[in-house]
């Protein structure tokens, strides 16, 4: 499916006729994609009665420390695959036992949710359950979108936090949630005074203004939790340490599993439904959370080190496209003094979660999670779509009106659908333009 | 350093084609009376001239001569070649005007209330569960200083360290900062002095800078005694002031105050250097074509 500058045939095709070749065949390309996007399934609000079989992102284990009991063959910190006589021993253990057996014996969805019958929610629930998960059919399944109740186990799978192999998942899971209880015990061991106290004071003033609009996010136990994680990670990657917006990332994850778990939507969780949840259930969602986070800021890491380096990058790289696809834009905001570095940086910051509603950005995220690179490369060619769309109104502002516009997009008010469209011209964008020389160049 | 700004303010004045009109009533022997449509508009240049050029003119150069300048053409009758006529313009006037832009920025340590200050300032509204500011925001609101609209452009920065890279290029054209601290939390107030050295590395050092106390509705919490404050203002030759962005105490005092404060410094300056390279005879003149028979027939018809 690539071009290649290097084939003769195309070195003899004027430039013209080469990117109009290479537009219509992007455009065949979205043609297919929307037609997948017909089935998409709608969300239903109803409760599912049927909890899904690996999207309970817990194992019902009743604590870590009754865990670790029967547990003790795998060092904490060891990433490597256990051996067979340790899943045996971990099977041992009648809790366990009873979860990895119960699993795949669950019986099939047979509920009239509308959103467990579509064919698209079949498809990815088999693609989960089979014993090897195919990554790259699971990304072509979830390239439009992930069902809501699938999104918890779906989410985990693509951030490559969980195995592909169904076997290894709960062990995984296991071997994980310790090492992550670990390294809390050692980061909080003497707590004040090991403390980095400028990190802690800056993610305590940032965990009440988290998502303070959506009520879960007002329970003081996810608020702890959540600062436990950010700071936990911010210690182990002290490049970057704690940034302003990693806050938002973490609240995505903690929206997602805290509401798969409980079978609620996002918005119907009340701080009285989180507290309700078990010690060790919730833990459990506090170790996923942290583990997503650190595969995802793995991703873009060098967005958040010193002088954020990956996002200056990104932000020159989305000011080549536009003066590319759209000079007269391009001009209109050189002329008002507009930089690109004003209304992009958050965009890149925080990954669009202030420019969309929640379940919104759920969408986006699905796609991102199917691409290879989503949340570096494809995110730059959803920003480039995002900000064509509206091109038209901002070549008859100026400055301040330009400004205040992006500030406060109306993508906010924006639905599903119109979220799909950006993504479609998103991945027509990155057909055309991700192996044009206009980037590679800025790459050397 | 300033930024001017040029607003245009175009008026138009004209009629419809009266042979046009008689048309549509299909009455020859009925008079129409003339009918009478003005446009009158405040745009950006880029409007202001898409519009002319509609109408064949050119806008013509402004000369950056002094603020506040307005030039007018009036009243200027001339026809518009569009076939068929379809209106002609009795009157139209272009002035302009020449302002300061008054750019600010706020500064201060994170969660001292920055960016409810200036949403409080701008659209007199408070949130309590804002979010984090991500790199800087920006807002502008117009002030009455001396019977004159200053116009002034206030940058909101991120308070955290990371972005410091990125906030303090916006230190470069501010002619103001606002140095906000909590009055409940000593140490954004203890950092005051770290913000004070970011100002006089990057920011104009000309630069007027006010000393915030945010929060003092938190009379119970109080950490830092305003006389304090007010003593290590006047000692490094700040402005200060204490304000509360949740009741909105002394906020719109405190951006009057070093808005007034710097248009004076402002105006000063701008008299001093317009005596210095005055330019004479700085009005423009709009090219207007000559009204030729069609408009006389036109115009003789009614």
């Amino acid at each position: 499916m690539e071009f290649s500058y290097a084939t003769d045939t195309q070195a003899q095709l004027s430039n013209q006729s080469f990117w109009k070749r290479k537009r219509e065949w992007a455009l065949l390309a979205v043609e297919t994609r929307l037609s997948g996007l017909s089935i998409q399934p709608k969300v239903s609000s109803s409760k599912s009665k049927n909890r899904l079989l690996f999207s309970s992102n817990i194992i019902k284990t009743q604590s870590f420390t009754a865990l670790d009991k029967s547990y003790q063959g795998i060092a904490p910190t060891s990433l490597a695959p256990p051996n067979t006589t340790d899943i045996k021993n971990l099977s041992s253990s009648p809790l366990l036992k009873n979860s990895i057996e119960n699993v795949p014996s669950r019986p099939q969805s047979t509920s009239p949710n509308p959103s467990t019958s579509c064919p698209r929610f079949n498809k990815i629930q088999n693609i989960i359950n089979s014993p090897s998960v195919d990554l790259e059919s699971l990304q072509k399944a979830c390239w439009g979108g992930v069902p809501y109740e699938l999104r918890s186990v779906t989410w985990q799978i693509l951030m490559g936090y969980l195995p592909c192999n169904a076997n290894r998942r709960n062990d995984t899971k296991i071997r994980k949630h310790k090492d992550y209880f670990g390294n809390i015990e050692k980061t909080f061991i003497d707590k004040q005074d090991s403390l980095d106290s400028a990190i802690w004071h800056q993610i305590s003033i940032d965990i009440p203004r988290t998502y303070a609009d959506i009520p879960m996010f007002k329970s003081e136990r996810l608020r702890d939790s959540l600062a436990r994680v950010l700071y936990c990670w911010a210690i182990r990657h002290p490049a970057s340490g704690y940034v302003q917006g990693m806050n938002d990332l973490a609240s995505i994850f903690y929206a997602i599993f805290v509401s798969n778990y409980l079978d609620i939507q996002i918005f119907d969780i009340t701080p009285e439904n989180i507290e309700n949840i078990s010690k060790s259930d919730f833990e459990g969602v506090e170790a996923d959370c942290f583990w997503c986070l650190t595969n995802l800021i793995g991703k873009i890491h060098d967005s958040y080190t010193f002088t954020q380096p990956g996002i200056q990058r990104q932000i020159i790289k989305l000011k080549d496209l536009v003066q590319h696809i759209n000079p007269a834009l391009y001009k209109h905001f050189e002329k008002e003094g507009v930089q690109f570095l004003l209304f992009s940086f958050r965009w890149f910051n925080c990954l669009l979660i202030r420019e969309f509603t929640t379940n919104v950005i759920l969408r986006i995220w699905d796609t991102y999670l199917s691409e290879e690179d989503g949340f570096s490369n494809f995110h730059l060619y959803t920003c480039t779509a995002l900000l064509l769309k509206w091109a038209d109104t901002l070549l008859k502002m100026d400055f301040s009106e330009i400004v205040l516009f992006l500030q406060s997009p109306p993508s906010l008010q924006w639905s599903e659908k119109e979220v799909e469209i950006l993504l479609s011209e998103a991945y027509t964008y990155k057909s055309i333009y991700s192996y044009s020389a206009l980037l590679q160049q800025r790459q050397k | 350093m300033q930024t001017k700004q040029i607003g245009y303010h175009f008026s138009l004045k004209c009629k419809q084609n009266a042979c046009k009109a008689r048309q549509h009533t299909g009455n020859n022997s009925a008079r129409v009376k003339p009918q009478f449509n003005s446009l009158s508009f405040a745009d950006s240049t880029a409007h202001v001239k898409k519009f002319l050029g509609s109408l064949h003119l050119t806008l013509p150069s402004v000369p950056i001569a002094s603020p506040e300048k307005r030039i007018s053409i009036l009243p200027t009758s001339f026809h518009v070649y569009s076939f068929p006529p379809t209106f002609s313009i009795l009157h139209c006037s272009l002035s302009y005007t020449i302002s300061t832009l008054h750019t600010f920025v706020l500064i201060g340590d994170s969660g001292v209330g920055k960016s409810n200050l200036l949403s409080r300032f701008t659209r007199n509204e408070f949130n309590l569960e804002s979010k984090s500011t991500i790199g800087v925001e920006f807002a502008t609101r117009g002030i009455q200083v001396d019977d004159k609209t200053i116009k002034a452009q206030i940058w909101d920065t991120a308070g955290q360290e990371r972005y410091r890279a990125i906030t303090s290029a916006y230190y470069r054209g501010a002619v103001g900062a606002l140095l906000v601290y909590d009055i409940a939390k000593h140490t954004t107030y203890d950092n005051v002095n770290r913000w004070l050295t970011e100002l006089r590395d990057h920011a104009d050092k000309n630069i007027v800078i006010m000393l915030v106390g945010n929060k003092s509705d938190l009379r119970h919490l109080r950490a830092v005694p305003t006389d304090d404050a007010k003593q290590f203002a006047s000692e490094n030759g700040l402005f200060f002031i204490e304000t509360s962005a949740l009741d909105s105490s002394n906020v719109e005092q405190a951006f009057r105050q070093i808005l007034t404060e710097i248009y004076r410094i402002v105006s000063n300056k701008a008299i001093d250097s317009s005596n210095e390279n005055a330019q004479p005879g700085s009005g423009a003149q709009i090219i207007v074509p000559k009204a030729d028979d069609n408009t006389k027939a036109s115009n003789g018809c009614c």
